[in-house]
């Protein structure tokens, strides 16, 4: 027997709103996919060591993540919350798969005979599982959203 | 914050549970992700910090023909991680790149939070011919190639190559026969020349030959001497010849003589 009693009510906010919270996420989003990436590049540059990846291919990727995730954000109330998620797992998915090609990383110290050899490729193998859970949830969202449309919502902006 | 109100559901529906615990799931291995890199990337800054180094190399002549440098690394990693699989080689050429010789080491592994010293014995063969003997009797710049593997934080493995020039002081540097005309009591003054580079000193027996160009020894002479680092040597000894025994054409030979050891010198020609 369960409780019984008036549940309380929820409120999905206004796409006004949601704009301007995402603008505001855009600010960690951007220093977390763009900024702190180039920071390191360019540390890398400045100190006249080749970079393993290359600052354009890091910039557009970032870029790409940020606006997709500030999208999903803004659709999240709407059915098309669900295949953006998709996208954007997915395009974060090939990202990573990019960077296991690039994870061998050889470099010579500037001024020396010094030549450095750095492997991440298990690291970049384990960072896969991230972008293919977030995966499978926005299959799991999208297939939810077209069996019961609106039936997240309460749980996705609890009162 | 604006927009309608809705009733709340009591009950969460299966696939919202099940897309949310994927999610999570996603989020908590990103979690566990960072914080590991960002540990290993912690002991990995602590490691450079550390006081790892290479200790001073000493020089020794081998019972094998051979001159033996011997030092250690220690390796100090204060990290959280172990490293694992660490091994060390390195190959010596000498100045015209004549391959002197070899040293390996490993794979061993070096505990968190731990200090070990490696012993790196060295083995260069010296002799009177190829390219070993021009350890005995020329000073130079020796390159040493170094390749390194570890495997750090159990995920990272990484390789050092470093080239370096290394000066090798030769313990009979310069060294010179000169024969001079044979006396009319039927010897033959020899002065040897040379000067000690090698942070050893050389004290033993030189024993000084003069062979005839049909390969006869025609004479053979030794004397103690005790050269010290640095020290410049330089002495004319007869050699009484046998009768009949001609040098012209012939080589004069060397060797220094110790309880331990024995080093052949280069030959000369007579002219």
């Amino acid at each position: 027997m369960s409780a019984a009693g008036p549940a309380p009510g929820y409120r999905v906010p206004s796409l006004g709103w949601r704009i301007v919270v995402a603008s505001l996420r855009l600010i960690p989003l951007i220093i977390l996919f763009i900024g702190l990436p180039i920071a390191a590049l360019s540390f890398l540059t400045s100190h006249s060591i080749p970079l393993p990846l290359s600052i354009a291919a890091v910039t557009i990727a970032g870029a790409v993540i940020v606006a997709l995730s500030t999208a999903r954000y803004i659709a999240k109330p709407t059915g098309v919350y669900g295949p953006l998620s998709i996208v954007a797992s997915a395009f974060v998915l090939g990202y990573v798969f990019y960077l296991l090609g690039q994870s061998t990383y050889r470099f010579r110290l500037p001024g020396s005979s010094v030549t450095i050899g750095i492997t991440f490729t298990t690291l970049v193998e384990w960072l896969l599982i991230v972008p293919a859970l977030a995966l499978v949830a926005a299959l799991v969202t999208t297939i939810e959203d077209a069996r019961a449309p609106r039936e997240r919502l309460p749980f996705d902006f609890p009162p | 914050m604006s927009g309608q109100v809705y009733t709340y559901p009591r009950r969460v529906p299966p696939l919202y549970r099940l897309a949310r615990a994927f999610r999570r799931a996603s989020v908590l291995v990103l979690v566990l992700l960072i914080l590991f890199t960002v540990s290993v990337i912690y002991s990995t800054s602590e490691l450079t910090q550390s006081s790892s180094h290479v200790g001073s190399f000493s020089v020794a002549f081998g019972s094998n023909g051979t001159m033996i440098l011997a030092g250690s690394l220690t390796l100090n990693n204060p990290g959280f991680y172990p490293i694992q699989a660490l091994s060390l080689e390195a190959r010596v050429v000498n100045e015209t790149g004549g391959f002197l010789g070899t040293f390996g080491y490993g794979p061993v592994s070096l505990g968190a939070q731990a200090t070990t010293e490696f012993p790196i014995e060295l083995y260069l063969p010296v002799s009177a011919t190829g390219p070993g003997a021009s350890l005995l009797v020329e000073t130079q710049y020796l390159n040493v190639s170094v390749w390194g593997n570890a495997t750090f934080g159990y995920m990272f493995p990484a390789s050092v190559t470093l080239q370096e020039l290394r000066h090798w002081g030769a313990p009979f540097d310069h060294l010179a026969f000169t024969v001079q005309s044979p006396d009319p009591n039927g010897s033959i003054p020899v002065m040897l020349s040379f000067q000690n580079e090698a942070s050893l000193t050389e004290a033993g027996i030189l024993r000084i030959s003069v062979v005839a160009a049909n390969g006869i020894t025609c004479g053979t002479t030794s004397w103690p001497m005790n050269v010290a680092p640095g020290q410049q040597f330089s002495q004319t000894q007869p050699i009484a010849l046998s009768p009949g025994c001609s040098p012209v054409g012939g080589t004069v030979t060397g060797e220094f003589v110790t309880p331990a050891y024995s080093v052949p010198l280069p030959t000369e020609a007579i002219p």
